[in-house]
């Protein structure tokens, strides 16, 4: 996508415009060559020119010599000029390969996983600086990413594409509330299991999983379905709940995920999140029955 | 009793490989060794000083400058367009800059002949417009550009190749036109491979007689160049005709050994495009 936007792949239709600037237009046969695109693209691997020193880099594209040594400066490259791109660090590259694309002062830049070459240690501390980078720029920023994590700090709108089309566009926030299809559910990181839905009386269904277990949600349904809940809508609890409107699962302990006082907590094909404290409290052991109970309001139904 | 006959036939084997490899060196080097014994060579600089050697040298460098220059400035676009572009008729192209290569060099002299010779393919419109080319100093070019460029060309080309397209692409999005891209991306970045293979052109070209026999003649100061004089020189004097093959031998020697130590820095240099490339994995 971000290629077809820079103008390096053709697309068999549609259109790509920057504000009133139109780029390409398949009807109108309108194709402008890269160089006449304002971009900046940052790539994966960042493509820097391993023959020219990290400031012939960023001068490559840019239109006069004054701005470099200030984008050198702000992006915290300044004392590493006259290196040669083979002999900076990973998360270096990635500023070097920023300053150039920034250089020519594009229209939008797009950044094509930008954290994907970076190992997990150094990735948290280059999207920190990516996330004040980008804040300051005020610039159209397109990114390309596999991490809903990266996709969370980075962007304001979330856009889910799969096998080529586009799902759902939304606010980070929105996709986890609306998911549109149990994909998306997935992939923001949901539990996600089927069934047959359905609809009740009073509004809302009732949903038959495949696992054998009847759950309501608020939500109406009919039908094959899919219902998401999220780790930290589930509890965790030993005892069977009493009557009451929350939906319920049985199952057996499989493995526990501590990150800082959150542990993940997963049983059969269910992840639930609590804290420390409450493995400890339930006496929670890998092997022990346990239930897990959420919210019908909470229980999303979506497309499969 | 295994294990002897075993380790005997171990030994024969590794000793018939000794003897073959201590035959094909010796055939080898014998001739280099008497070329240097044959002619005392403290009487070689004077040797060399003969008139008919320095015309030699003169047309040999006259017409190689002018060939090797032709063979760069119209190889490179076209290895450049055969690396980087796809287009029908591709592998023909390909397989027509390789052709001079396998030719017997005195086909490619009377081909040369044929197409540029009175009553040739060409020769006749060109007689009209007043251009001669055989059995002058431009046959000499023709002749080397032709069987040369096939070395220059074909190097070029896997050169090019070499180059990722994403550092192409990356200057394309950085503003720069196709022709600038060329220039300041894809030419440095196969720089060390287009040396390499005009190393082997210019060797392959000074080198050059049978093609130049053919079509050029032998003619001291206009076509005889310093291979054709060995030639001539073997009935005049011996002596002169091993005094240029010590002065050729020792050309050769350079350029290889200059084509190695080429090829080895490209191998070893941190900026070659293919080794950094597949540095995607960062070290911190």
């Amino acid at each position: 996508m971000l290629r077809a936007v820079a103008g390096l792949r053709t697309p068999d239709r549609g259109r790509i415009a920057l504000g009133r600037d139109m780029w390409f237009d398949g009807d109108a046969r309108v194709d402008r060559p890269p160089d006449a695109r304002s971009v900046g693209l940052v790539f994966q691997d960042y493509a820097l020119f391993p023959h020219m020193t990290v400031r012939a880099n960023v001068a490559f594209g840019a239109g006069g010599d004054d701005a470099i040594d200030g984008l050198l400066d702000r992006l915290g490259i300044a004392h590493l000029a006259r290196e040669k791109p083979g002999q900076v660090s990973g998360g270096e590259r990635q500023r070097v390969a920023l300053a150039r694309a920034l250089a020519r002062d594009p229209g939008v830049l797009l950044l094509d996983e930008p954290l994907s070459a970076l190992d997990a240690h150094t990735r948290a501390t280059v999207r920190a600086h990516l996330q004040d980078l980008l804040a300051g720029l005020r610039l159209p920023t397109l990114m390309v990413t596999h991490d809903f994590r990266d996709a969370t700090a980075l962007a304001d709108r979330i856009g889910v594409i799969v096998d080529g089309r586009l799902r759902q566009v939304a606010t980070a926030e929105e996709l986890v509330r609306h998911p549109r299809d149990a994909f998306v559910a997935s992939f923001t990181g949901a539990n996600v299991l089927t069934g047959e839905a359905r609809p009740l009386a009073g509004g809302g269904s009732e949903v038959r999983l495949d696992g054998g277990a009847v759950v309501r949600s608020a939500e109406a349904g009919e039908g094959r379905v899919g219902i998401a809940v999220y780790p930290w809508e589930l509890a965790v609890a030993v005892a069977p709940p009493e009557a009451g409107g929350l939906n319920a699962i049985a199952g057996t302990v499989a493995g526990f995920d501590p990150e800082g006082d959150r542990v993940r907590v997963r049983v059969g094909e269910l992840v639930a999140e609590c804290s420390a404290g409450d493995v400890e409290r339930l006496g929670l052991a890998r092997g022990g029955p346990v239930y897990l109970l959420f919210a019908p309001e909470r229980t999303r139904v979506v497309a499969l | 009793m295994q294990r002897a006959s075993a380790g005997v036939g171990r030994g024969a084997f590794t000793a018939c490989l000794a003897l073959a490899a201590g035959i094909g060196l010796t055939f080898l080097a014998l001739p280099i060794v008497a070329l240097f014994t044959e002619v005392p060579l403290s009487r070689v600089p004077d040797l060399l000083r003969d008139p008919a050697v320095r015309d030699a040298i003169a047309v040999t460098i006259r017409t190689n400058a002018i060939a090797n220059v032709l063979i760069v400035l119209v190889g490179t676009p076209l290895a450049f367009l055969l690396a980087t572009r796809a287009f029908r008729g591709r592998a023909i192209a390909i397989t027509l800059v390789e052709l001079p290569l396998v030719m017997p060099p005195a086909v490619a002299g009377i081909a040369l002949l044929a197409a540029f010779g009175a009553g040739g393919l060409l020769g006749e419109r060109l007689g009209d417009a007043g251009i001669v080319l055989p059995f002058t100093e431009w046959a000499v070019v023709l002749a080397v550009t032709f069987v040369a460029s096939p070395f220059y060309v074909r190097q070029a080309i896997s050169a090019f190749e070499g180059v990722d397209p994403m550092y192409v692409d990356a200057a394309r999005t950085l503003g720069a036109s196709p022709a600038r891209t060329f220039f300041r991306i894809s030419l440095p970045l196969a720089a060390a491979g287009l040396l390499a293979g005009w190393v082997l052109a210019f060797a392959r070209g000074v080198g050059e007689f049978g093609a130049t026999i053919v079509f050029a003649g032998n003619v001291r100061g206009e076509t005889q160049t310093l291979t054709l004089a060995i030639y001539e020189q073997l009935d005049a004097n011996f002596d002169v005709a091993l005094s240029i093959g010590i002065l050729l031998v020792v050309l050769s020697a350079t350029v290889l050994l200059s084509y190695k130590l080429l090829s080895s820095w490209r191998r070893s240099s941190s900026t070659s495009p293919a080794s950094f490339g597949r540095t995607s994995s960062p070290s911190v």
